[in-house]
């Protein structure tokens, strides 16, 4: 096993010179997102409450999670490192105090709940990741210790004309999404790394202090792709595609004090090798 | 070979101590996902086991433990391509994903793999490699049957049942292989399901023989002999026994268990485990059992066992001051950090390998001509 | 009281599921310091008789149990073989199914643990008993590693360091090879006469053991049991040594034990035999000479043919190496040596289903082989090497329709629930009419019954539906490895008689054996093996007489000349064919 440690420092080396590309490709990966509310039966409503702002948004199609709805929605999601994949440890950079390595503790956690357009919050028996949000539903995250979320869940529209779908990159995209206010607070677009610099803006509400500018903002593409034709029909696709041309310039991947670099790796290695080679010259010594 | 505080005589250092030590390289591994310093863990269990190992078959296992762990590596990276819930952002693979009904939501067949998510699975399928790897250092330093013979008196019987059946599953081998060669004699080549009852019948009916002289003759040498005990003090045992046992399941359960009232929890635990501790003394006090050449423990059990303990307490302190220096970066991907502290917990954990005393090594020769008797026999 | 060492007071014993009792009646007494040697054929209840001395029948294996069993004084109703440990002391026939531990410091110290005795005590008594048996160097050793004489002498100490005042053997030799049994015949006579050990000693190779015993204990098949002393009771029991056999028939009062007694008898009788050897001119010599020269007689068409034979088993370990052998029909091959220089393996190779890592073994299929005008006109039954096949690149059913192989456990070979679906399975098998087994069955041991459970068989009766099994393919060549192991001398007999005339009707026999008299009485030819080379061949009279080691022991009384039997004998003086 000691045998594959160069191979897997390569792919780290890798890793971190291509981390700029990577917090880039976060946005190819993610979908656009409305701000509000799905309108009609199509898409999930994620409404996302820090406790501080209440955010609203609308993942289309059908996501097969409640952690795909938030990521569809346009969130950026943090997991603990212990619980990759599976736990909700930060959306969008909130809160900065935990580390994301073990579980949240129980009374500052992303409580997940769920609804019916119109309803009330029910919280969910099942994880985000296994939990499937029918569409026209709606789905909550509450930052606290279980509390739900300060807002109701939408009523739904009464429009049926898809009002806020999304749009795809792809040519027979949705029309133009329509901007809604934000829901309930005013609190400013204070992602402040400059990708928020499109139409949506107004939609990501959150009071994040702005050291989190390593989370890119996904900036829906919305305005800068519909150049097919506008077929005001409902179909969404619930994959998002990946094919979209990256927007925004991926803030700078390292803090001041960030990670290590080469310097770390190599120490590290050098550590591995002397021991690894003391454990192998006394096994072969003790052989002969 | 030996260091400043080694009585220079080669000897065994206690089971009990290498158990010790593994356990706390087990639990300093199991705080991180740093791959550095989950290697290094893993360099130095295997420097100790290099330097410090006898010379018995299990000690020769070592080897098979790393294969294990590289097998659990394997596994949990092919696993989480087909199955896992994949996140990250650096694509590496794209599949094709099905669409599975809502309740099964928690796998994903399929589906895009991502660099992070291939990563998180392989560190915590290597994570679990390096503790498995500590368990089989502990293996292959200190023999299994010395352990359970230093059992309290009270068990000693309940070892003595666990050491045959470890020796039985050898012997089940050897029974199968020399019966799947005896049906070639007959012709039979048949394989797989059919071929069970063929084989089968005259392995169980040999191990069945076997086990029945063994404990045949074990009842002649005067195991599982007592005094006669007067029946209070049997209840008494019984009671206290029992009443410990019972008190350490509630008290793990209050511990557990967040919103149960305090005294619930530890106290209960440690009232619970002194109860049975008592329990088994005054069991064993009727056990008129010794033990031949008892392992001694001395100074290099103690360094042994601080040194796993040092190494345990150093990563735990860490993970709850600053748990980020223990993991790997993965969002957003990042060269994993070095930190000071617990490099230096793991380094003192190989220890061992140069303070305590070197094992004994028997005579060549016996071995040798032994190993030659046993193949021809069966052969 | 002043008590006997053992004494049983109208002991029955019925085992749970037997008709009657295994043993009846039975009244015994062994004193203090005997040694005491049971013997009985296979099944009559010497295994009982010791079980019940040491609390094991019926505490351990049910049944019943009439009249009173008293060691020292300790009556076995009520005290459980484990309340018995400090005063007697069980070794049974395969040391390694009664190990505990790992080590042979351990084992040692296993029983002394068990009685609680402090660690100083223990510490002592183990290295007295290291050195009482010889195995000091060994202290260390896995006991796995170790050569079988050197296992069952540490079984014998691990239940000596109790200092146990009885020591009960059950064939404690049978799985050795002579030199192993060697070993452990002068500890038990050691422990008799330095330390006053009662010992009692169940074999079926009496003469191994008959002249040091003091008193023999006789089991009869109905359960009966009568002691007496060696030389009394030899007189009239079934089972005897050759040495004894060669004293009745000669007439010999007191009746000879050992070698050494027979042979300050014998001179008249080697007289005589030299008469006989001078009269008779070279060409019609004894008969028993004639029929060990036959090897060299039939040296054409032979059957099999191995050519550097070379097998290696995993760690390096070379078990045979570079043997050439040629077999011919009509003889009876013995492949002798000790434990571990080769025999297995080499009969596993010639079969052609165990390793082999060089070399080439070609078998003339009996299709070839069947005598033709021309060939019966030159004398010759076999056919030519361009015939011959290799038997490792057939199938396992071909391969055992050109040699077949009886292996160590022979009950290996045996899976269903009755003889008859044995016999009936080895038909199918075998591509034979149905009933030829059953048939081979009925002649090698008749009163085998069809609905038995082959594991209800003697060892004997087991060995002899292996036998059939294998026979029913009809395989020129037939391979036996170990076939005497646990046999009595009425089973060995009837074995030997048997192989002489499967070699009569064109078969080649090989017997690999450490049982010298049973090589002397059933073997052409015999080819010893060490350390995996053949360091002998020839006719069964010459290697064996050319080394103590391998000598019968009416060879030992009437040497120098070629008589292995007392048949042999007879034949010689009375002229009688043997």
């Amino acid at each position: 096993m000691r045998g594959s440690e160069p191979r897997l420092l390569r792919h780290l080396t890798g890793a971190a010179a291509a981390s700029g590309l990577a917090l880039a490709g976060l946005v190819m990966t993610s979908a656009p997102a409305s701000a509000a509310a799905c309108s009609g039966t199509s898409g999930v409503t994620v409404v996302v409450d820090t406790g501080g702002s209440v955010n609203t948004r609308c993942a289309a199609g059908d996501p097969a999670s409640g952690l795909r709805a938030l990521t569809a929605a346009g969130f950026s999601v943090t997991y603990p490192q212990q619980y990759p994949g599976s736990v909700v440890c930060r959306i969008n950079g909130f809160p900065a105090s935990d580390p994301c390595v073990r579980m949240p503790p129980a009374d500052a956690y992303w409580a997940f709940f769920h609804a019916t357009r119109g309803g009330g919050w029910t919280y969910s028996s099942s994880g985000v990741s296994s939990y499937d949000p029918r569409p026209g539903t709606v789905v909550g995250f509450r930052f606290g210790a279980g509390q739900q979320p300060r807002v109701a869940p939408p009523e739904p529209t009464a429009t049926s004309a898809p009002a806020v779908t999304t749009t795809k990159p792809q040519p027979t995209s949705a029309p133009r999404t329509t901007t809604s206010a934000p829901e309930v607070t005013s609190a400013p677009p204070s992602i402040s790394s400059g990708a928020a610099a499109t139409a949506q803006a107004p939609g990501v509400t959150a009071s994040v202090p702005p050291s989190h500018t390593a989370t890119p903002s996904r900036s829906a593409s919305a305005s800068a792709s519909p150049s097919g034709p506008a077929t005001p029909t409902a179909t969404s696709s619930a994959t998002p595609s990946t094919s979209a041309t990256p927007l925004a310039a991926a803030p700078t991947a390292e803090p001041d004090d960030g990670p290590p670099g080469m310097g770390t790796l190599v120490a590290g290695a050098a550590l591995l090798a002397l021991v690894g080679g003391g454990a192998g010259w006394t096994a072969w010594k003790r052989r002969a | 070979m030996t260091g400043p505080m080694t009585s220079s005589l080669p000897r065994a250092v206690h089971p009990a101590a290498w158990w010790g030590w593994a356990i706390g390289m087990a639990v300093a591994a199991s705080t991180t996902t740093n791959p550095v310093l989950l290697l290094l863990a893993l360099c130095v269990v295997a420097l100790v086991v290099a330097a410090r190992r006898g010379t018995s078959p299990w000690a020769r296992a070592f080897r098979l433990y790393l294969w294990l762990g590289l097998a659990i590596v394997v596994v949990r990276v092919v696993l989480h391509v087909l199955v896992g819930l994949k996140f990250g952002e650096i694509v590496v693979l794209r599949l094709p994903e099905v669409t599975l009904p809502s309740w099964a939501a928690g796998i994903q067949v399929g589906g895009t793999v991502y660099l992070e998510g291939l990563l998180a699975a392989a560190l915590a399928g290597l994570r679990l490699a390096v503790m498995i790897a500590c368990i089989g250092a502990a293996n292959a330093l200190a023999n299994p049957k010395r352990l359970l013979r230093a059992l309290p008196g009270a068990l000693h019987e309940i070892g003595s049942a666990v050491v045959v059946s470890v020796s039985v599953a050898p012997q089940l081998a050897e029974s199968v292989q020399r019966v799947l060669r005896a049906r070639q004699l007959r012709g039979d080549t048949t394989r797989g399901l059919r071929a069970v009852p063929t084989v089968a019948l005259p392995v169980l009916e040999d191990t069945l023989e076997r086990s029945l002289l063994l404990a045949a003759a074990m009842d002649s040498r005067g195991y599982g002999r007592t005094e006669h005990v007067p029946r209070g003090h049997r209840l008494v045992t019984g009671a206290v026994t029992l009443g410990g046992l019972l008190a350490s399941a509630v008290g793990i359960y209050g511990v557990l268990d967040a919103t149960t009232p305090a005294m619930m929890g530890t106290p209960t635990l440690l009232a619970g485990l002194a109860l049975s501790g008592l329990g088994l003394w005054l069991g064993g006090r009727h056990v008129p059992r010794t033990t031949y050449r008892p392992d001694p423990w001395r100074g290099a059990e103690w360094l042994t066992v601080g040194c796993g303990v040092f190494a345990a307490a150093t990563l735990v302190t860490v993970s709850r001051m600053t748990p980020e220096l223990l993991v790997m970066p993965l969002t957003p991907l990042a060269v994993p950090p070095l930190p000071l502290a617990p490099v230096v917990g793991l380094l003192v954990g190989a220890l061992p390998a140069y303070l305590t005393p070197a094992p004994l090594r028997p005579a060549a020769r016996v071995a040798h001509r032994g190993a030659r008797d046993r193949v021809v026999v069966r052969g | 009281m002043a008590d006997h060492a053992i004494s049983l007071e109208r002991v029955s014993v019925t085992l749970p599921g037997a008709d009657g009792p295994v043993l009846r009646e039975v009244d015994l007494t062994v004193e203090e310091g005997e040694l005491a040697l049971v013997v009985g054929r296979t099944g009559s209840g010497k295994s009982t008789l010791l079980g019940a001395m040491c609390a094991r029948v019926p505490h351990f294996t049910g049944g019943v149990l009439t009249g009173h069993v008293l060691l020292h004084g300790r009556d076995t109703r009520d005290h459980r073989p484990r309340d018995l440990a400090d005063v007697v002391g069980v070794v049974g026939q395969d040391p390694v199914a009664g190990f505990v531990t790992d080590t042979v410091e351990e084992e040692l110290a296993y029983g002394m643990e068990q009685l609680g005795l402090p660690g100083t005590t223990m510490r002592k008594r183990v290295e007295e008993t290291l050195d009482l048996l010889g195995i000091a160097e060994l202290r260390d050793a896995p006991l796995r590693d170790l050569s079988g004489g050197q296992q069952q002498r540490v079984a014998i100490g691990s239940v000596l360091t109790a200092h146990p005042r009885v020591l009960l053997l059950d064939e404690p030799t049978s799985a050795l090879d002579p030199t192993g049994a060697e070993e452990v015949l002068a500890t038990i006579t050691r422990l008799v006469h330095d330390l006053a050990v009662t010992v009692v000693v169940a074999e079926h190779r009496v003469e191994r053991v008959l002249h040091y015993a003091d008193r023999v204990v006789h089991v009869s098949r109905d359960g009966s049991v009568s002691s007496g002393t060696p030389a009394g009771l030899m007189v009239e029991s079934d089972i005897t040594s050759p040495v004894v056999e060669l004293g009745r028939y000669a007439g010999w009062a007191p009746l000879p034990l050992s070698v050494r007694d027979a042979r300050r008898a014998a001179r008249d009788l080697r007289a005589d035999l030299l008469g006989t050897l001078e009269r008779s001119s070279p060409a019609d010599r004894s008969a028993s000479g004639e029929r060990r020269r036959r090897g060299h007689v039939a040296r054409q068409g032979g059957v099999l043919s191995a050519r550097g034979v070379v097998v290696r088993h995993p760690g390096d370990v070379v078990a045979v190496a570079g043997v050439d052998l040629d077999l011919f029909p009509g003889e009876v091959t013995a492949v002798m040596g000790r434990n571990g220089s080769g025999k297995s393996s080499l009969l596993w190779a010639l079969q052609g289903s165990g390793t082999m890592s060089s070399g080439t073994v070609r078998v003339v299929p009996p299709a070839t082989r069947a005598p033709t005008p021309e060939t019966a006109a030159s004398g010759g039954t076999g056919g030519t090497a361009s015939d011959s096949v290799d038997p490792r690149v057939l199938g396992a059913a071909e391969r055992r329709a050109l040699v077949g192989l009886v292996p160590q456990s022979a009950a290996d070979l045996l899976y269903l629930d009755t003889v008859g679906a044995e016999c009936h399975q080895a038909d199918r098998e075998s591509g034979r009419l149905s009933g030829t087994c059953a048939d081979l069955l009925v002649e090698i041991a008749p009163g085998v019954l069809a609905d038995h459970h082959p594991r209800d068989l003697s060892e004997g009766q087991q060995l002899a539906l292996v036998l059939a099994v294998q026979l029913t393919a009809d395989p020129p060549v037939l391979l036996l490895d170990e076939p005497t192991r646990g046999l009595d001398p009425t089973a060995k007999a009837a074995l030997s008689r048997l192989l002489r005339d499967l070699a009569a009707r064109g078969r080649s026999i090989v017997v690999s054996t450490h049982d010298v008299e049973f090589v002397a009485e059933c073997s052409d030819r015999v080819v010893v093996l060490a350390a995996g080379e053949v360091v002998a061949d020839g006719p069964t009279a010459e290697v064996v007489t050319s080394s103590p080691a391998f000598a019968p022991q009416v060879s030992k009384v009437t040497g120098p000349g070629p008589w292995l039997t007392v048949a042999d004998v007879r034949a010689a003086l009375e002229g009688v064919p043997a």
